[in-house]
């Protein structure tokens, strides 16, 4: 590269209200189209829009996640634009005072941690969605006035690399403030990109380009690598970048020109007429953030030095929500050993994930049942070979993993009058092996260790057998 | 003093989604549009550094909603008003 290439991105939250930013019509995904709406989603004329109080608290509780200062007085803008996904010819959305500023969040590349700045959080309404046809387009308005979050990052990202692990880390906050899902594939998290290159020294910007239809996070990072190469090119024949939109092409990894962009004062921004303005006082923001539960960060910390994980591991049980509140059940509320239910999560439950294509929720494992499979392997009930048989049985069909143990007759004989009773019958039968033993042949308990075995059919708990064998040789 | 020149004109329609149908029009647009902002301009000779700014006419704060869900309208009352309709959804000209 000959450039310094800088990224800013704007990434695009749902919040997981019940109802829209402005009306109280269903705030859900999957409906039937046409059918979350009331009349003030369709813009119809005489409707006024009433702002979602908890739209509001969520909004507060991602910027303050998001180490932002939260604003004293908020307050929402019209942004005028002309699209058949949009009813009312303007989206409601904040301008000049957004409800967060000045955020930042830690990222690891290379080993390396780097602050990227964010410089502002603001609140807005969804469009509809629409999808094209030949020579027509049809409109669903059901994510119409759905809440939205605008984050917005600092031109602080110097790299493709850095930018799929800023997305990463966002997800990961904002996933466990709890505020939405950042689902990616239901267009709850959506990701635009800026680009732009300039000669290394050079303080000023380049000319940047906008990048859309990113719909993964390694989409991102190819649309940018690709986008970076493009400038490159354009630039080293002495040529311009447009500030354009540019559209990414899913299966060539190319961008295409979409639209010359519209200025900021296209799109003739003022004051909503219809809203009045929210004034947060200090006990509505304390009551915010008490609300926000440990992040990704902080959990990783407790797991290194509360719960003496390695850094590993408590790195990859908070990669997903998901993952550590599982994992807090299992050690809170189901006393699980620490060391095995990170190994279990890591190991046989990241695998089975892994090759199924199916989370954690899909599947019909719970807290309890592995945390009870898990005892049953710490108190020698079953051994961690038949452990694998249980966990197959319980990832699939759920239930207790006790009643799997009865119901598979493996539990280990642990009772000492039983195991007594065998380990009689067994030296009754062979009194040369007893003779072979007291005369330094080891190989002769070995001998026996097997014939108790086959006995209980292999059920007999072998350390107890190892024991109890030993004392009836003794008393012999 | 003009500010408002034919490209303005033509540009502010085209956000509008306003049609100007001839040149004559438009230059006629042109001159009236220039009047009225340099009316406006009277306004920049009253002294406001002392004034703070006031974005809304209502003196009122934090009105706010409950997240409670209402029953939405049917399918068939939102698509009510559509010019045309397909597959439960709202038929409109080719976008892309």
């Amino acid at each position: 590269m000959h450039f310094e290439t800088v990224i800013g991105l704007e990434v695009h939250v749902e919040l997981k209200t019940n109802t829209k930013m402005f009306s109280d019509a269903p705030a859900h995904f999957g409906a039937e189209p046409n059918t979350n709406l009331s009349v003030v989603d369709l813009g119809y004329p005489g409707t006024l829009p009433v702002p979602n109080k908890e739209a509001v608290n969520f909004g507060m509780k991602a910027a303050m996640a998001l180490n932002m200062e939260i604003a004293d007085v908020t307050k929402f803008d019209r942004k005028n634009y002309f699209y058949p996904d949009n009813p009312k010819a303007y989206q409601i959305s904040q301008f000049d005072q957004p409800i967060g500023e000045n955020g930042w969040i830690e990222i690891e590349v290379g080993g390396e941690t780097k602050r990227i700045g964010i410089t502002r959080l603001h609140l807005e309404e969804d469009a509809g969605k629409s999808s094209h046809k030949d020579d027509y387009s049809l409109v669903d308005l059901n994510r119409q006035g759905t809440p939205l979050v605008e984050i917005v990052s600092e031109p602080d990202i110097r790299t493709p690399e850095e930018a799929y692990a800023y997305l990463e880390k966002l997800k990961a906050i904002i996933q466990y403030t709890g505020v939405s899902d950042c689902k990616m594939e239901e267009g709850s998290l959506r990701c635009d990109a800026n680009i732009s290159l300039r000669p290394y020294g050079q303080e000023e910007f380049g000319t940047k380009t906008e990048l859309k239809n990113l719909n993964s996070f390694t989409y991102v990072r190819k649309g940018l690598e690709f986008e970076e190469k493009r400038q490159e090119k354009v630039l080293m024949k002495g040529g311009e970048i447009a500030q354009e939109t540019r559209r990414f092409d899913e299966k060539t990894g190319d961008t295409l020109l979409m639209r010359v962009k519209e200025g900021s004062d296209d799109y003739r921004y003022f004051p909503e007429p219809d809203l009045v303005q929210i004034h947060i006082d200090q006990e509505w923001k304390d009551r915010i953030r008490e609300s926000i539960p440990l992040l990704p960060d902080a959990l990783k910390d407790k797991y290194v030095n509360e719960y003496e994980l390695p850094a590993y591991d408590a790195h990859v049980l908070t990669l997903k929500k998901e993952t550590s509140d599982f994992f807090n059940e299992m050690v809170e509320t189901h006393q699980a050993d620490i060391k095995q239910a990170s190994n279990w999560l890591m190991g046989g439950v990241n695998e089975y994930l892994n090759k199924q294509q199916v989370e954690l929720g899909d599947t019909e494992l719970t807290p309890e049942n592995l945390s009870e499979m898990i005892a049953l392997i710490e108190d020698g009930t079953i051994s961690s070979k038949q452990a694998k048989k249980v966990f197959t049985k319980i990832v699939e069909n759920g239930g207790s993993a006790k009643q799997i143990v009865k119901d598979l007759g493996m539990e280990q004989i642990s009772d000492p009058s039983v195991l007594t009773g065998m380990v009689t019958e067994v030296l009754d039968a062979n009194p040369q092996s007893i003779e072979d033993f007291k005369n330094g042949k080891d190989r002769a308990l070995g001998f026996l260790v097997g014939q108790i075995m086959k006995k209980s059919k292999g059920q007999a708990n072998p350390k107890m057998v190892n024991q109890i064998l030993l004392e009836e040789i003794d008393k012999r | 003093m003009s500010e408002i020149n034919l490209d303005t004109v033509k540009h502010v329609a085209n956000l509008a989604r306003i049609e100007i149908q001839d040149e004559k029009a438009a230059e006629a647009f042109t001159e009236e549009l220039d009047k009225i902002v340099d009316y406006a301009h009277l306004l920049d000779e009253v002294d406001l550094s002392s004034t703070t700014p006031m974005f809304h006419a209502v003196d009122l704060k934090n009105v706010l909603r409950e997240d409670d869900k209402q029953a939405p309208l049917s399918q068939e009352e939102a698509l009510s008003n559509a010019k045309s309709t397909q597959d439960g959804q709202f038929k409109v000209p080719k976008m892309l």
